[in-house]
């Protein structure tokens, strides 16, 4: 579970941005945006969980230990944070800001 | 933005977010590389997404700098993985976790070299001085969720890749040499962005500045060496990228709402934005390290590391640049929040959107300065012994 956890992480924003070349309504794109970056959240935690019983994850060239796991949780903190920052933004300062 | 725009706004955005989660998960130290410039790439465009003249000039000014930069760092991997190569074969030379077994005994003269070529690639790119000239520009002229996600994250990318080296170095070195490198770069870093804060008039050039402070606030933790000061650095790591992005966020807002990032233009936010006043307040408190905020108890760390390690000369320095940045930082900042708005204010309500986004990262801010809990101080005791073994 945990050594697919570090395949699916970067695959997650991966096809999102694909998805969202694809979408033309806005509204859509910030429910993509947000629901992404939850997700990416929620896989994260399952794998800070798998790292703290199990220790480090590697599966090829992609390891996981509590050193990587510091700065992955800071990531997916701070892309969360901006997807709700952005969300639905209107207005023409709103927009111009962003 | 119109849709074509936009999409393609949001799709970059979330590519470099991908490319920043395979940097932080590589083990392979061919492919950190390999990643680290497609956080370039990706967040290249993204600064000079508006397409006006001063973006484009700062995402150019990036991409060569950085690119320069981190070409240092490819002769460095590459010096590392010729070092690896002598002792284990060709197998797994590449891999930190491979390459780490047999640190001790690899050939430190090379290694050296390499540390020295790390630390100026990654360090270009972590915005260390002297090699931090992009980040300034950069920081301005993206639009705001980017600057946030520079600041907050991508240079600390560029930071656990010289983390990654300097366990190396250390353990094939010795730690003398790699801390003293450290503490150069980081000596260096506080004290080139102190006259810079102090003089600056656009307020996001002015976060810009304050993380080249703070990068060098963690060189110097990792430079001072010890659990104590590895753990100071890895949770000024974190609470310094949640406290940036939480500033870049109420600047963007107020940046929004008086259509500037002049400072002497954004004057009064509080009586037309009170929230967004108090989160920019708050968040300047926290950067310039005033209790009860996060970054006061990481800083007080770094500081105990100093001491514990008789680096008085580094700590003085240190102390002084810390206390101008603070007398600096609260004027500027004091400056936009209070007194009378200026002509150039909007006055529309707050966006709640942008307000519940600065919620989350203040709620962190101010848990992470009254207490650590248990399970993410387990998490930094475990990712110290990672570094200092």
């Amino acid at each position: 579970m945990a050594q697919s956890l570090l395949w699916i992480l970067p695959l997650v924003p991966t096809f999102t941005a694909l998805l969202m070349l694809t979408t033309r309504d806005r509204r859509i794109l910030s429910v993509i945006d947000v629901g992404s970056s939850a997700v990416l959240f929620a896989l994260t935690l399952v794998l800070a969980r798998e790292v703290a019983t199990g220790g480090p994850q590697a599966l090829g060239d992609l390891r996981v230990d509590d050193l990587g796991l510091v700065f992955l949780l800071l990531l997916v903190i701070l892309t969360l944070a901006v997807s709700i920052y952005r969300w639905g933004g209107s207005g023409r300062r709103w927009r111009s800001a962003t | 933005m119109k849709a074509e725009p936009l999409r393609s706004y949001f799709a970059l955005m979330h590519a470099f977010v991908a490319t920043m989660v395979v940097t932080v998960l590589a083990d392979n130290l061919g492919v950190l590389w390999i990643a680290m410039e497609g956080t370039t790439i990706t967040s290249a465009v993204l600064i000079g997404y508006h397409g006006h003249q001063h973006g484009l000039e700062a995402a150019w000014k990036y991409i060569i700098v950085t690119t320069i930069g981190i070409s240092f760092g490819l002769f460095g991997t590459v010096l590392v993985y010729a070092a690896a190569t002598d002792v284990m074969g060709g197998a797994g030379a590449m891999s930190w976790s491979a390459i780490m077994k047999v640190a001790p005994m690899l050939d430190p003269g090379i290694v050296r070299i390499g540390f020295i070529f790390v630390m100026v690639g990654y360090g270009t790119k972590a915005g260390l001085a002297p090699m931090h000239l992009w980040l300034p520009d950069a920081h301005s002229q993206a639009p705001t969720p980017v600057s946030a996600l520079l600041s907050g994250i991508l240079i600390k990318c560029a930071l656990l890749a010289i983390i990654r080296f300097h366990t190396i170095a250390a353990a094939a070195c010795g730690p003398a040499f790699p801390a003293e490198v450290l503490l150069v770069f980081g000596l260096t870093s506080v004290v080139v962005a102190t006259p810079f804060i102090l003089v600056q008039q656009d307020i996001k050039r002015l976060l810009g500045y304050s993380s080249i402070e703070h990068v060098g606030i963690v060189a110097l933790a990792l430079g001072f060496g010890g659990s104590v000061g590895t753990y100071g650095a890895l949770l000024h790591v974190v609470n310094h990228g949640i406290t940036k992005a939480l500033t870049f966020f109420a600047a963007g807002t107020a940046i929004a709402r008086y259509g500037s990032r002049d400072i002497h233009v954004i004057r009064g936010l509080l009586a037309v934005a009170p929230i967004g006043a108090t989160f920019l307040m708050l968040a300047a408190l926290s950067l310039a390290g005033t209790p009860p905020f996060s970054i006061f108890v990481s800083e007080l760390m770094v500081l105990r590391a100093g001491i514990g390690h008789s680096h008085w000369v580094a700590i003085a320095i240190f102390l002084v640049m810390v206390v101008v940045i603070f007398a600096g930082l609260l004027h500027h900042v004091g400056a936009m929040v209070f007194g009378e708005p200026t002509a150039a204010a909007g006055r529309e309500a707050e966006a709640w959107s942008p307000l519940f986004g600065m919620l989350l990262l203040a709620a962190i801010t101010v848990l992470l300065g009254l207490t650590i809990p248990a399970s993410f101080s387990g998490l930094l005791q475990r990712a110290t012994e990672v570094v200092v073994g």
